[in-house]
């Protein structure tokens, strides 16, 4: 149970952080809130890896980028389906203009593995080397696709401004 | 230089999100996802079958699909008052947070114990009534692994496995009609028969999965009929 008591304290410090991180992967609040359980009972099952864990909050959000890919996955089809029907975003999860233009614009841009990479990053403030541990990346390579997602996004948010201009 | 100039510029383009409302841990009842649906189609089955008048052993409800447990508990299957111990002590290892803040872990019930399989190396592989939740518990003991869920037609088989860089084990149960289970683990691919409701795979040691990455992939479940159910159709297993 001791074990058990770490993971509630570990998710208990951090479940407000990745329950925002996992709303802004799916962009469905009810997705999410499933996701964050799923994020919790994953880390109880595994919660014996925790004694072997040196970053514990890294641990946590592994396994919840894992869950929200995997759910992008297997929800891409019915999305699409649910956006041709509506006509329009069925999922969006706010009424802040600017901060729906921005979701609007990491989903535009960036594949979802991108993404998750750039939020842990510049979000959520995980260095390379730890989301290299939480990814089976490389370093290298996840600098590598930071950078490109990077400009990506840096070259079209400069282009939409100059265009505003 | 210039990164480090782009790396602010980009935690200031990302700030906003700062501002996005999170989510909060639900209760079960609230659920919405997949693992409640198969709760769902083993109660119809159950009701089903006590309406036309089958006879419903003790456990029967939490053992539907499971033929192989479907029998009054015999003394081979009973639990040893160690395993009992663990069992009531550690339920299936997982549960749910309460709206205040508490643990609410999800309980085996250890005198419904129903005896599967012995696996190789001495480990055996139990079913167990679930305390409400899910309605099936499989234990496998000696390793010391539990894990709550049911098995139905969408997702025929529920699976523990204990991976470390010494040894690999993996075991579950099947539905009524699996023959065999396939996955993948460290690249290779495996597939073992099912007796009786249980399969199981002892290997070589794998690297941990720290980062959350599967260790385990494509789990997919082989029917008498030719078909096959993958236990995530949306994963790439060719």
């Amino acid at each position: 149970m001791a074990a058990d008591s770490a993971v509630e304290e570990l998710f208990r410090a951090h479940a407000q952080e990745v329950g925002r991180y996992l709303v802004a992967m799916v962009r469905d609040r009810s997705l999410a809130e499933d996701l964050l359980q799923d994020t919790f009972c994953d880390a109880l099952r595994a919660r014996e890896q925790l004694r072997h864990v040196e970053n514990e909050r890294a641990w946590l959000y592994g396994i919840a980028r894992h869950r929200a890919l995997r759910a992008l996955r297997r929800g891409r089809r019915l999305h699409r389906a649910l956006v041709r029907l509506a006509g329009s975003r069925e999922v969006a999860v706010e009424s802040d203009e600017a901060l729906v233009a921005l979701l609007d614009l990491l989903e535009r841009e960036l594949d979802p593995e991108s993404r998750a990479l750039v939020l842990l990053r510049y979000v959520h403030g995980f260095r390379a080397a730890e989301l290299a541990e939480m990814t089976g990346l490389s370093p290298e390579a996840v600098r590598q696709r930071l950078a490109r997602g990077r400009a990506r996004l840096l070259a079209t948010t400069s282009t939409e401004g100059k265009k505003e201009e | 230089m210039l990164r480090e100039i782009d790396d602010i510029r980009m935690s200031e383009l990302l700030a906003p999100l700062a501002r996005l409302e999170s989510v909060a841990l639900h209760e079960p009842g609230e659920r919405r996802s997949r693992r409640l649906r198969p709760i769902f189609a083993v109660a119809v089955v159950a009701a089903a079958l006590a309406v036309t008048g089958v006879a419903i052993a003790a456990g029967f409800g939490a053992f539907a699909n499971i033929s192989a447990a479907q029998h009054p508990q015999a003394s081979a299957d009973q639990l040893s008052p160690g395993t009992a111990a663990f069992v009531a002590r550690e339920g299936c290892g997982t549960g749910h947070m309460s709206a205040d803040g508490r643990f609410i872990p999800y309980t085996c019930d250890p005198g419904s114990s129903r005896l599967l399989s012995t696996l190789p190396n001495g480990d055996k592989l139990y079913v167990l009534e679930e305390s409400g939740f899910a309605p099936l518990c499989i234990l496998l003991e000696g390793a010391g692994l539990s894990i709550c869920g049911g098995v139905d037609e969408t997702h025929p088989v529920l699976q523990t496995a204990s991976i470390s860089s010494d040894s690999s084990i993996l075991a579950g149960v099947a539905m009524d009609g699996v023959k065999s289970v396939s996955f993948k683990i460290g690249g290779k691919d495996v597939t073992v028969p099912v007796s009786d409701n249980a399969w199981a795979y002892e290997g070589p040691g794998e690297p941990t999965n720290v980062g959350g990455a599967p260790l385990i992939t494509c789990v997919t479940a082989h029917l008498a009929d030719g078909s096959s159910v993958p236990e995530d159709p949306s994963e790439a297993c060719s």
